[in-house]
């Protein structure tokens, strides 16, 4: 579990360039849930995120994972790191090593964990991010930019994180680069059970994955909800500068016309489902 | 369009990129060929590694073919001798807006073309306020590019091109590290400047609804390419955009699965409204068609 008590954080504290980037920030986050994150460029998700990773410290209030406050005395600093993993926007900027293999085996090399678990762990992630195993011994800049992409985030998962956030993981890439890499990040969260918080300004693909949406907006959380009641919300989206996917759209504008399908529409296949059986109601 | 004049002319291009594992390289573009036209609005979609950025790339001569020709303005990009001609003439937007801006002021950012070629200082102000008034960003001439938003960031690169007056902005995913907003900003930008500038724009893209906004779609697979024609002919195309790797909008694919559904869809619909209409259509005719 993970809870947000008044997390605020200000970037220049006391200057006279003082923002806040983020406002008393409270929720409280269930373990095992696949959650979104969404908002506007500066509305503060970067920085929220990199709290919860424990790579900033908040300006004022706490940041609680499974029991353990993050930067007070008693935190165990080191496993809270390996407990929580962040793939950052554009994670393949970061590619450093010789080889895949190497690159990949970073952070279980520095967990000091025995040289047959990080070759299972290697394995492991490049299984489950679709990389071959032949690609290992390449050099990561070899590789084109959907399969680099793959191997930073590999690099992440190789540390078995209970908590798994992922910054933007498909800007830039193409809908099949996309929708692989997010298939593969779903069938992850439901074999291993893990917590996956995931910041997108893609609605069709924060709508087809997660359960529950955080909305921020300059530097608050706005909304939190199952997806379904966020996308019920279009005109408040729509004022916060975010959309609604375009199936959302659609729905929405049936519904006006007197078409009667229901609110909170927002995958394809619902859509079709619904708007069928009126067609065929009709039809009869 | 207002005319056909050719602008950009590729005629059977090839090219390959030096290859470790492919003895004699692996091949980009196979005999790729295809015209722009003076004025229109051109988008071009492929997945990655299709080869459409090294297309972009051989518009302003940062590549030169291998077999082929590319004429710009009627100058032909393998010639060395033309570099300059052509590259005032073709403007570069690519995907990442911090690594296009150079200077700590904006305007200074937006003169920094002009001022290196040699135009003189009070043309460049023209210049500059003109750039800075067709991307609507006047105001913030003064500021400094660091602490704007992305979308205003980039339409600072689209103002910097525009400085150095050229016939044609090709952009190489304009939008992709750009949330909502500023895809929206940077979509109405080039709309306009295409409009009312009558700016002649390439636009490489992975968002399907901005592709549908263009006046025409090339797409490229495996270095061919493979469909072109009016948004709506090329996306109501679904299977095969799918089968290679691409997406057609959600109002598209919607209509397609009325249709096989058996209900009376065509699927040249691009946007939310036209699919709107069209189910609201299919509704109404059948309810007629229980009254009779």
């Amino acid at each position: 579990m993970i809870k947000l008590t008044d997390v605020s954080y200000t970037y220049m504290s006391g200057g006279p360039f003082e923002s806040a980037a983020v406002e008393n920030v409270s929720v409280t986050l269930n373990s095992g849930e696949f959650i979104g994150l969404m908002g506007h460029t500066g509305s503060g998700k970067s920085t929220l995120i990199q709290m919860i990773a424990g790579l900033i410290k908040p300006t004022s209030g706490s940041i609680e994972i499974d029991g353990q406050v993050l930067h007070s005395k008693n935190c165990d600093k080191r496993a809270m790191r390996f407990k929580t993993g962040l793939v950052m926007q554009y994670p393949e900027y970061q590619l450093f090593e010789e080889t895949v293999f190497k690159d990949i085996s970073f952070g279980p090399t520095n967990m000091g964990l025995p040289k047959d678990e990080i070759k299972r762990r290697v394995e492991s992630a490049a299984n489950l991010v679709g990389l071959d195993e032949d690609i290992l011994q390449k050099s990561p800049f070899e590789l084109s930019g959907g399969q680099k992409r793959r191997v930073a985030i590999a690099g992440v998962l190789a540390m078995e994180p209970k908590l798994l956030i992922l910054d933007e993981p498909t800007a830039g890439l193409d809908p099949a680069g996309r929708d692989e890499i997010l298939f593969k990040i779903r069938d992850m969260h439901k074999r291993l059970g893990i917590t996956v918080i995931l910041v997108s300004h893609s609605m069709e693909d924060l709508a087809n994955l997660t359960q529950k949406i955080m909305v921020m907006n300059h530097g608050r959380l706005v909304m939190y909800d199952k997806t379904s009641e966020i996308f019920k919300k279009t005109h408040e989206l729509k004022d916060l500068g975010l959309a609604v996917p375009q199936i959302t759209e659609i729905c929405d504008k049936l519904r006006e016309k007197g078409f009667p399908v229901p609110a909170g529409i927002y995958t394809l296949d619902t859509a079709k489902a619904e708007i069928e059986k009126v067609l065929k109601n009709e039809k009869r | 369009m207002d005319t056909n004049e050719k602008l950009i002319e590729i005629k059977n291009v090839e090219f390959l990129y030096e290859s470790t594992e492919e003895p004699g390289g692996s091949r980009v573009l196979k005999d790729v060929s295809l015209d722009i036209k003076k004025g229109e609005f051109l988008a071009v979609l492929g997945h990655n590694g299709s080869g459409k950025s090294t297309l972009a790339k051989h518009l302003n001569a940062i590549l030169v073919p291998e077999k082929g020709s590319v004429l710009v303005a009627g100058f032909l990009t393998s010639d060395e001798s033309l570099l300059y001609e052509i590259r005032q003439r073709v403007g570069m937007v690519f995907q990442n807006p911090d690594n296009q801006l150079v200077a700590t002021i904006v305007e200074e950012d937006v003169a920094f073309a002009p001022e290196n070629l040699g135009v003189n200082p009070q043309e460049i102000r023209e210049r500059v306020d003109y750039a800075l008034d067709a991307v609507n960003m006047s105001e913030y001439k003064e500021h400094a590019p660091h602490m704007l938003s992305g979308g205003q960031k980039q339409r600072i690169a689209i103002a910097g091109v525009l400085a150095m007056k050229p016939d044609v902005l090709v952009m190489d995913e304009p939008t992709a590290m750009l949330d909502p907003e500023g895809r929206r900003e940077i979509l109405e930008t080039v709309k306009k400047l295409n409009r009312d500038e009558g700016m002649t724009v390439v636009m490489i893209t992975h968002f399907m609804e901005e592709a549908a906004q263009a006046d025409r779609v090339v797409v490229i697979d495996h270095g061919k390419i493979i469909m072109h024609g009016l948004p709506k002919e090329v996306f109501s195309r679904v299977e095969e955009i799918k089968e290679i790797g691409l997406d057609v909008p959600q109002a598209t694919e919607l209509a397609y699965l009325l249709k096989k559904e058996g209900f009376d869809f065509e699927t040249d619909i691009l946007t939310a409204d036209e699919c709107v209409n069209k189910i609201l259509s299919v509704y109404q005719s059948e309810r007629g068609a229980d009254n009779d």
